[in-house]
């Protein structure tokens, strides 16, 4: 079973995350609520793929996808961030992210994107 | 401190598209129907909104951001605390009348509704005016009303009698939750991001 480290300041967002995993059939490596403890966490934990919103304290999604990035060339990073311009993804790339989901997402959208960038049948 | 009246014209438009938006986002996400509608954009005068304020004594859950980019701005999402808890209850699946109390998924779900409303300003802004526009992370707040309002329009009262305010309206599931969304976009900030607009459009 795949492990996901879930990255949100939304509590309420991670549940709806979590909700969606377990549905999936992925475990839950742990949670984060900021991009500094989300590097803390990544190494840690070395979950399978993170799931990364952007707009969070201490540090956000971007940096904190560049951060895990650095620290494991092979991460897999999904943004899931309700910011949908074209300047924010292109940044989201340059950090090292798998893919980018633009919320509220589908959870078809979220699941099929996480078998992919894990490589899970 | 002024804005032309075109301006805040193209303000209202924008702001607008962007209350569609959310209401599209906010629907999906609670899987109800939601609808949020701009009530009015206008400038009006701090004392009098204050006052107005101050007389609603019900305590509130409230989201407050900045707004960073095409223009600077603050942006206020409060509803009281019933009406947060209801709303928790629709965004973890529960039935209505689940949540009693304040605890970290209604500081979440309100921090989350004021995700959605400033990321759907700030991508309207960015699809229709082509400049980005991005939200810092917000500060939740549960307090009265007046409270809340003051340290929204603590730096403005410093210098200012008058602030630009967009007021909104909350429709979902059928039943209306009175709830305020203010939008204080500074400006100064606002009217160089304007000024360019028409600039370039009357070049093309």
């Amino acid at each position: 079973m795949k492990r996901v480290l879930i990255v949100d300041d939304a509590s309420v967002v991670r549940l709806m995350i979590k909700k969606v995993l377990k549905e999936g059939d992925f475990e839950i490596a742990g949670e984060a609520a900021n991009g500094v403890d989300a590097l803390t966490k990544y190494k840690e934990l070395r979950p399978d793929v993170v799931t990364m919103d952007i707009t969070m304290p201490e540090a956000d999604g971007i940096q904190a996808t560049k951060d895990i990035i650095a620290f494991d060339e092979d991460a897999k990073v999904v943004i899931l961030s309700g910011i949908d311009q074209k300047e924010m993804l292109w940044q989201a790339i340059k950090a090292g992210a798998a893919s980018y989901i633009v919320k509220p997402f589908e959870n078809d959208r979220v699941l099929s994107t996480l078998n992919e960038v894990t490589g899970k049948q | 401190m002024q804005i032309s009246k075109e301006h805040l014209k193209i303000l209202d438009i924008v702001v607008k598209m962007g209350m569609d938006n959310a209401s599209r986002r906010f629907s999906k996400t609670i899987r109800r129907a939601a609808l949020i509608e701009l009530v009015k954009t206008e400038m009006v005068d701090i004392s009098e909104a204050t006052e107005e304020m101050n007389n609603d004594l019900r305590e509130m859950v409230s989201s407050m951001l900045q707004l960073e980019g095409a223009f600077n701005g603050k942006l206020l999402f409060m509803i009281p605390l019933e009406g947060a808890l209801s709303l928790q209850d629709f965004y973890t699946g529960q039935p209505q009348g689940t949540s009693k109390e304040y605890d970290e998924f209604t500081e979440g779900t309100v921090q989350e509704i004021g995700n959605i409303l400033a990321s759907s300003i700030g991508n309207s802004f960015a699809l229709d005016l082509g400049s980005q526009l991005l939200p810092t992370p917000p500060q939740i707040l549960c307090d009265f009303a007046g409270t809340i309002f003051t340290s929204l329009i603590f730096e403005e009262g410093m210098y200012n009698d008058k602030i630009l305010l967009t007021e909104t309206k909350f429709n979902i599931h059928k039943t209306e939750i009175d709830c305020y969304f203010f939008l204080l976009p500074e400006i100064g900030s606002l009217e160089v991001t304007l000024n360019k607009l028409e600039k370039s459009e009357s070049f093309a």
